[in-house]
């Protein structure tokens, strides 16, 4: 939520009069004023080039591009049909939830949390099947009044990538993760909401190691 | 205004609808997801801010205009993985957070150097996933990502004992100003007189110059900045300040109720 008014400030808005809410709100809360102030001055400081130089090369190392997630596994079919299924390993979602944020706990949304999106990205992809890119966005988040479940949230669509055809719809999700699994309808708007998970049936024993991959599959309903 | 949501969901279709005339359908439904998402983490309702005449069409159309102009750069970075464009990216980050962690006491020189390639490192990751809501600049959104990943690996390292260096200040509570607008006029005119002495009563020049032609001239805290010739960062902070000294003096002559 940050970003867009630190936007709009370097922009020149004058949010206190354009987000009056927030603005209040940051009147209130001293870790988002100071969120908010030392970000417009080191963006700003970015734009005009005056930020201190680094004392040495900057690192170029860009392993982490190649270590980062499986591609998905596509199936195409005789008859047309399809089938995308996307896998996150243990060492993936260990990684997504836990580290660095090391915050999954009943005390998941502190303040700093309310800086940004108090949500966990899983898969965010986009994958060319049949002449459509199909675009996937799983995500996590943890509810307050109940915090020994995640809520799973999908959206999902098909683009044509050539203009005038159909694209392939209705689309049934699938997840699958540990002792959890689902399949749900996305609607027309492309979003599907899954039932909760359990910690139970996904992290060992003190919820802090995810014990089970996790697997989605997204296929058009024959 | 406070929106009830399947009246918004409503009238961010109509915009949709708007933008699918302009832009084709294909861009239509790839906004369509983005607003989804983006309307479930709240960032839709950030925007209103419930600010009367705000519509979701503008909404709309401020994603439109950011994916318009991202897109194929997010597909870069998120996607294709590029090294030309992840080279300069990373670099950002190092420099980012150097200079942030430099901002919260640490030392300029190697050793912190080395703990923002690792910072970085894992901003990187975690922005290499993450959800781009197209509702705002790359910059600003990775910036955060970056400081958020920062912040909480600052923490670890402290419970770790790796180190003090922390620095979050502290301010009071704001003063509210609120009640200006409610107390019958006898009452405002001397709060008035009250308010203009604490405002004589501040601390510097820039201070008084920040309340007195925002408040009372009704100027924006941007135009202040170009007025005044300082950097809009240094008004916002100069802003909060004025309103925490103020808060102050006028608690010290008997105002409860800030």
């Amino acid at each position: 939520m940050l970003s867009l008014v630190v936007h709009d400030a370097l922009e020149g808005v004058d949010i206190s009069t354009h987000y009056p809410a927030f603005y209040q709100q940051m009147l209130a809360d001293n870790e988002l004023r100071e969120a908010f102030l030392d970000t417009l001055d080191l963006l700003r400081r970015s734009q005009a080039d005056t930020l201190l130089p680094l004392p040495q090369p900057a690192s170029d190392d860009l392993s982490f591009l190649r270590a980062h997630s499986s591609a998905p596994r596509v199936e195409q079919m005789a008859n047309g049909h399809w089938r995308v299924r996307w896998q996150r390993t243990i060492a993936d979602i260990q990684a997504i939830l836990f580290q660095p944020r090391a915050a999954l706990s009943p005390l998941f949304r502190s303040a700093a949390d309310q800086v940004e999106d108090p949500w966990f990205t899983l898969i965010n992809d986009e994958v060319e099947i049949d002449n459509q890119r199909i675009a996937v966005l799983l995500q996590a988040t943890q509810q307050v009044e109940r915090p020994h479940v995640l809520q799973l949230f999908l959206t999902a669509g098909a683009l044509s990538l050539s203009e005038g055809e159909d694209v392939t719809w209705p689309l049934r999700a699938n997840v699958q993760w540990g002792h959890y699994g689902q399949g749900v309808l996305v609607d027309p708007s492309g979003q599907a909401t899954f039932s909760a998970v359990p910690f139970t049936a996904i992290f060992a024993e003190g919820h802090q190691s995810v014990k089970s991959h996790l697997y989605l599959t997204l296929e058009p309903i024959a | 205004m406070n929106w009830e949501r399947g009246k918004l969901e409503e009238a961010l279709e109509e915009g949709l609808k708007l933008e699918a005339a302009s832009q084709g359908k294909q861009v239509a439904q790839a906004l369509r997801l983005i607003i989804a998402a983006n309307l479930r983490s709240g960032r839709v309702g950030y925007f209103l801010d419930e600010v009367e005449g705000r519509e979701p069409a503008e909404y709309v159309s401020r994603v439109t205009g950011f994916y318009e102009a991202l897109s194929l750069y997010l597909h870069q970075v998120q996607v294709e993985k590029l090294d030309e464009v992840w080279r300069p990216l990373f670099e950002k980050l190092q420099r980012w957070i150097y200079n942030f962690l430099l901002n919260n006491h640490f030392a300029a020189g190697p050793h912190t150097h080395q703990r923002a390639v690792e910072y970085a490192t894992e901003a990187a990751v975690a922005l290499l996933t993450a959800h781009f809501p197209y509702d705002t600049s790359f910059d600003a959104w990775a910036f955060i990502l970056a400081r958020n990943v920062t912040c909480k690996l600052l923490k670890q390292s402290k419970r770790n004992g790796r180190t003090t260096d922390e620095a979050v200040p502290f301010d009071e509570e704001m003063i509210h100003f609120r009640y200006l607008r409610s107390e019958p006029d006898r009452k405002r005119w001397d709060l008035r007189r009250d308010l203009l002495d604490a405002v004589d009563a501040l601390s510097s020049e820039v201070r008084r110059e920040i309340i007195l032609r925002h408040y009372f001239e009704n100027l924006s805290l941007p135009e202040i900045a170009a007025e005044l010739n300082q950097p809009i960062h240094t008004v916002y902070q100069e802003h909060f300040r004025s309103r925490k000294e103020l808060r102050k003096i006028l608690g010290q002559n008997g105002y409860k109720e800030i």
